[in-house]
């Protein structure tokens, strides 16, 4: 049977939430607040400690793990049979709402080794989403009143931070351009350039989520988060919100961060004291990856699902900075109402010039 | 196969080089290089490229290339005296005019204080003992008291009209006007010469009537100064700029000693289609200026695609009348604005516009983008080697096309020349346009 740690206040036994604003565990029914360090501190006393993750660690032990599709979880609070996936860590008990947190999932080898709380608080929230809503001209007309926002999801998503150091030589191609007049004759100097560029570009803390259900491209669109804001983790901090362990480990991760790096690489060097040459393009790539270390955190997102015309849109809010990402639909009637006006604005003028021109000349 | 293959090849050769000749020539000769070659440095450069433009426009007039190449000693290839580098300097340059490349060269060396007359193709023919005495003696005494550029315009002046004449006598087929002998023909005066001769049939009666009021009244108007309009069914191979000038002078137009007038010629010759206009005496200076012919074609060219001759001609009549009034040709009128084109244009742009804007406006709906750089996460960069090396370089070169002066707004192929001799040698100056 797992553990389950249960956030209670220790006042009057109801269930803490942690408060975006205040940066603390909320007891909604008897109104106090409680610093993360004393609860933890209260509820570890006659627990085990936890240790932070270490891939190298968990790698050896990760081939006698099996994940099953559910697993069942007792409630603390009423006893109730709580069915969640294998990779919930932090979850809500659908008949007393009690906040769960299945510490066996954050234990051991699992434990992150950060986690950057949500700053943004559900009113904030809403604004930044009215906000993302009100420059959209192609949002159909009624998408208000007929969109049904499903859920609202705080969502602490598991993410592998890279670091690296990128070591080695890269060589260049490129061109120059040289053109003079001499006496009745133009002419052109072509030459082309080998550029060779060595050196070692150090990385620090390249984001990849984790969670291979997530789309990459939404959590890389939520991006800059501020690492200065990170803090060891709590297990309190995930309450009165969902988390999720990971499912691709840093080996799945790791090519993506590479890729990433690598096209940064090939930018730093391909425009480093280049004389004036142009056209500079990649012609071997002799980088190598030192001094690699990953670290396991987790990073606060809103995740926004919403149907309208029968499809889910999905958007993603940054829990932190409150920069929102997503994709809307579009009113067809609308991109064809502002195609013809785009018609006319740009058409006429234009037609009305070019007439006066031809008259001109 | 081998056989087939080389043919094609061959086949291919010939039409590129085919294709080379014509991008060389457009026209019936190079127009790559300048026709007053100054080595020395004797005048300046914008005098330099006068003299070229001048001698330049005399090639479609009398089917000859006059060039001219100023230098000082002979370092060039394969040249013992100057009379083999002239030969060198004219074949090299690809000068002449027409598949015989017909010109003149006069070569100048200013070490040795000498210089020779060469002549090529039809040239060689035309260009009698007497004339070419004529030519060299005349070009000994302007060098002796003229500035360089006058020695060699005038050189130019000489030289084209003793080449008039000599082509004009070496001409079998000539209409009936022509003197028999144009070195023998001695200038005259006829106040009662038909000021309009229609001989393409080019006018109604009622347009015939109308044109000589108009000649008329300008002639009121001008009394120093004649006014001819003269159409042809064919030039007789004449340029029309020589052909003008000899109807002119050979049928005793002009008023005064120096036969101050003009002359309109329109040719209506199927494959020779076009009109000059041209000057001589004092009102030579008004058609000098490639400006004011421009212009009074410029006035003249809408009316003669559209076969209307008739208007054409009046309204030439006008533009002179302004010119020799006011010294200037008046604008042609405005064509009215091309509402079609602009809307067809606009509809394009407001298409392009709708496109980009629209674009932008999608675009606008997702955000969500994978990303592809770490920048961001950049922490530290030790780059300990940067080296450009250099793997090949290639150098090509063009020849600079030079700028023709004097453009014009109409259509159909514009040509002026200042300073033209007609057959009988009288100077003058004129433009004109085929349609």
């Amino acid at each position: 049977m797992a553990t389950l740690s249960n956030y209670k206040c220790p006042s009057c036994g109801a269930p803490l939430q942690f408060s975006a604003e205040g940066g603390n565990l909320h007891c909604n029914s008897c109104g106090n607040d409680y610093s993360v360090e004393s609860i933890e501190a209260l509820l570890h006393a006659e627990e085990h400690t936890s240790e932070s993750f270490d891939w190298g660690n968990y790698k050896a032990s990760l081939e006698t793990q099996t994940m099953e599709d559910t697993v069942t979880y007792v409630c603390k609070a009423c006893g109730a049979e709580v069915v969640t996936t294998p990779t919930t860590v932090a979850t809500h008990c659908p008949y007393c709402d009690n906040e769960i947190v299945i510490d066996d999932r954050l234990d051991g080898g699992l434990r992150p080794n950060g986690i950057i709380p949500f700053a943004v608080d559900k009113a904030r929230l809403k604004e930044i989403v009215a906000d993302f809503y009100k420059d959209k001209k192609l949002l159909p007309k009624n998408y208000f009143s007929d969109a049904k926002l499903e859920e609202i999801l705080g969502v602490y998503v598991p993410f592998w931070l890279f670091d690296c150091t990128m070591d080695g030589t890269m060589t260049f191609d490129a061109n120059s351009v040289r053109v003079w007049v001499a006496g009745d004759y133009e002419f052109t100097e072509t030459k082309t350039w080998r550029l060779i560029r060595s050196g070692d570009l150090s990385f620090r803390k390249v984001p990849v989520d984790a969670s291979i259900k997530m789309d990459d491209a939404l959590m890389d669109s939520l991006e800059p988060f501020d690492y200065k804001a990170m803090v060891p983790f709590q297990g309190a901090y995930l309450a009165g919100f969902l988390a999720d362990r990971f499912d691709a480990d840093p080996d799945l991760c790791l090519p993506r961060a590479t890729s990433r790096m690598n096209r940064s690489v090939e930018e730093v060097l391909g425009s480093y004291q280049t004389g004036g040459v142009s056209g500079v393009r990649l012609r071997n790539n002799a980088m190598a990856l030192r001094d690699t270390a990953v670290h396991y955190v987790l990073l606060p997102v809103y995740l926004i699902n919403c149907k309208y015309g029968g499809k889910s849109y999905q958007y993603a809010v940054n829990g932190q900075t409150g920069k929102i990402v997503g994709t809307l639909p579009i009113s067809r009637s609308r991109s064809l109402l502002y195609r013809f006006r785009d018609l006319l604005i740009a058409g006429i003028p234009a037609a009305g010039i070019i007439a006066l021109l031809s008259y001109i000349f | 196969m081998m056989k087939k293959f080389l043919s094609i090849a061959l086949l291919l050769l010939l039409l590129l080089s085919s294709f080379a000749q014509v991008f060389a020539y457009e026209g019936d000769y190079n127009q790559q290089y300048y026709r007053f070659n100054d080595f020395v440095g004797v005048m300046s450069e914008d005098e330099a490229v006068e003299l070229s433009e001048r001698a330049e426009s005399f090639l479609p007039i009398y089917g000859c290339d006059f060039v001219i190449c100023v230098t000082n000693g002979l370092e060039e290839e394969d040249a013992n005296d100057l009379d083999g580098y002239g030969e060198w300097f004219y074949r090299h340059n690809d000068f002449g005019y027409g598949p015989n490349q017909s010109g003149l060269l006069l070569v100048v060396d200013m070490d040795n204080y000498n210089f020779t007359l060469l002549s090529f193709g039809d040239c060689d023919v035309l260009l009698t003992d007497e004339a070419y005495t004529q030519i060299c003696n005349a070009f000994i005494d302007d060098y002796a008291q003229y500035e360089p550029y006058e020695v060699y315009d005038r050189f130019l002046t000489n030289a084209s009209a003793l080449m008039a004449g000599g082509q004009a006598n070496a001409r079998e087929n000539k209409p009936d006007w022509y003197p028999e002998d144009v070195t023998a023909f001695e200038d005259f005066l006829d106040p009662n010469a038909p000021r309009l001769v229609d001989n393409a049939d080019a006018f109604t009666e009622a347009e015939e009537a109308a044109i000589l009021d108009r000649i008329n009244s300008f002639k009121a108007a001008h009394p120093e100064s004649d006014l001819v309009v003269f159409t042809d069914k064919s030039a007789y191979g004449f340029s029309h700029a020589v052909y003008a000038a000899d109807f002119y002078q050979f049928n005793g137009y002009g008023v005064g000693d120096d036969f101050n007038g003009s002359i309109f010629f329109l040719c209506l010759d199927p494959d020779d289609r076009g009109w000059w206009e041209a000057g001589t005496g004092k009102d030579e200076a008004l058609f000098s200026s490639s400006t004011n012919t421009n212009r009074l074609d410029d006035l003249v060219y809408p009316h003669m695609v559209d076969g209307r001759y008739a208007d054409g001609i009046l309204a030439y009549i006008d533009g002179l009348d302004a010119l020799y009034t006011d010294g200037k040709v008046p604008a042609p009128p405005k064509d009215p604005a091309n509402w079609g084109l602009a809307g067809v244009l606009g509809a394009f742009f407001g298409l392009i516009s709708s496109l980009v804007t629209g674009g932008a406006r999608k675009k606008n709906m997702k955000t969500v983008a994978e990303a592809v750089r770490a920048a961001n996460y950049l922490q530290d960069k030790h780059i300990t080697q940067a080296d450009n090396i250099v793997i090949s370089t290639i150098v090509t070169s063009r020849k600079i096309e030079k700028e023709s002066s004097g453009g014009s707004s109409g259509g159909g192929g514009s040509h002026h020349s200042r300073g033209y001799s007609s057959s009988g040698g009288r100077s003058f100056s004129g433009g004109g346009r085929r349609f």
